[in-house]
């Protein structure tokens, strides 16, 4: 099979310097959408999802060698599992308190409409994301690495 | 003997979910329950301004541990699925960097 399939050629001038421009600004997009999950629209999964995308800009503007560089797979296995664990502990916060579980026992600090505000869901929205953003990102990187493997064998 | 045990069951389902369905439409109405409480209340329950936010994260908290839970799952069984490739890959890693 010939490989003129490659139509985008990594370490290509525009389109590694429209990742330069665009990947901070999607890692910003994805924070901002995080942290504000309980003030407009999107949440955790949302802003995680955007951050993941990350590793699919950086891919197609370093090519693959560069990528695995980058980005460490056991580092982000690790933080899924930290996610996970500490969106169960916000939630057990209830039982420490005194009451039944997920429930939002802190809701009453800071002001409404405040970024800080809203007890547990801001608490929840940020694990959440972290999580999600973990767990996408493992998933772009695997895949990316079986796209390498599938293109060395033919 | 199967036919036979295909029609009891049948018959039997049918008498069972006509009852349940007869009997659930006597029910009261639950239109000023919880989604009344939701609508008005978010912001005094939760403190969020975004109640869909505050459904997904507070009322209906048990769901989204599912839904992160469904992910955690998904991924796990991609990287069980991948593995292979990833080995492979991590031993023809350095033959590219000869090359």
């Amino acid at each position: 099979m010939k490989k003129h399939n490659h139509n985008i050629k990594s370490k290509d001038c525009i389109v590694k310097c429209s990742a330069n421009i665009v990947l901070p600004l999607a890692l910003i997009l994805g924070i901002y959408i995080i942290l504000h999950g309980h003030l407009s629209p999107g949440g955790g999964f949302q802003g995680g999802v955007i951050i993941a995308g990350a590793v699919a800009i950086v891919y197609v503007a370093y090519g693959s060698k560069d990528t695995q560089r980058v980005f460490n797979a056991e580092r982000f296995k690790i933080s899924e599992d930290l996610g996970a664990l500490g969106f169960i502990f916000i939630a057990s916060l209830g039982i420490i308190y005194g009451t039944s579980f997920f429930k939002n026992v802190i809701y009453n600090q800071g002001q409404v409409g405040k970024l800080y505000s809203s007890g547990t869901i801001f608490w929840m929205n940020f694990a959440v994301g972290y999580k999600v953003l973990a767990g996408i990102g493992f998933l772009i990187l695997i895949m990316v690495n079986t796209l390498k493997s599938s293109d060395k064998k033919e | 003997m199967k036919k036979f045990f295909i029609w009891f069951s049948i018959i039997v389902l049918a008498i069972f979910s006509s009852y349940v369905a007869v009997k659930m439409a006597a029910l009261p109405s639950t239109y000023n329950g919880v989604g009344e409480l939701i609508v008005n209340d978010t912001i005094k329950k939760t403190g969020a301004i975004n109640s869909v936010t505050a459904v997904v994260f507070d009322f209906r908290g048990y769901d989204t541990l599912g839904e992160s839970f469904v992910l955690f799952t998904a991924i796990t069984g991609s990287a069980v699925i991948l593995r292979n490739n990833k080995i492979s890959k991590a031993n023809g890693g350095h033959e590219d960097e000869k090359a």
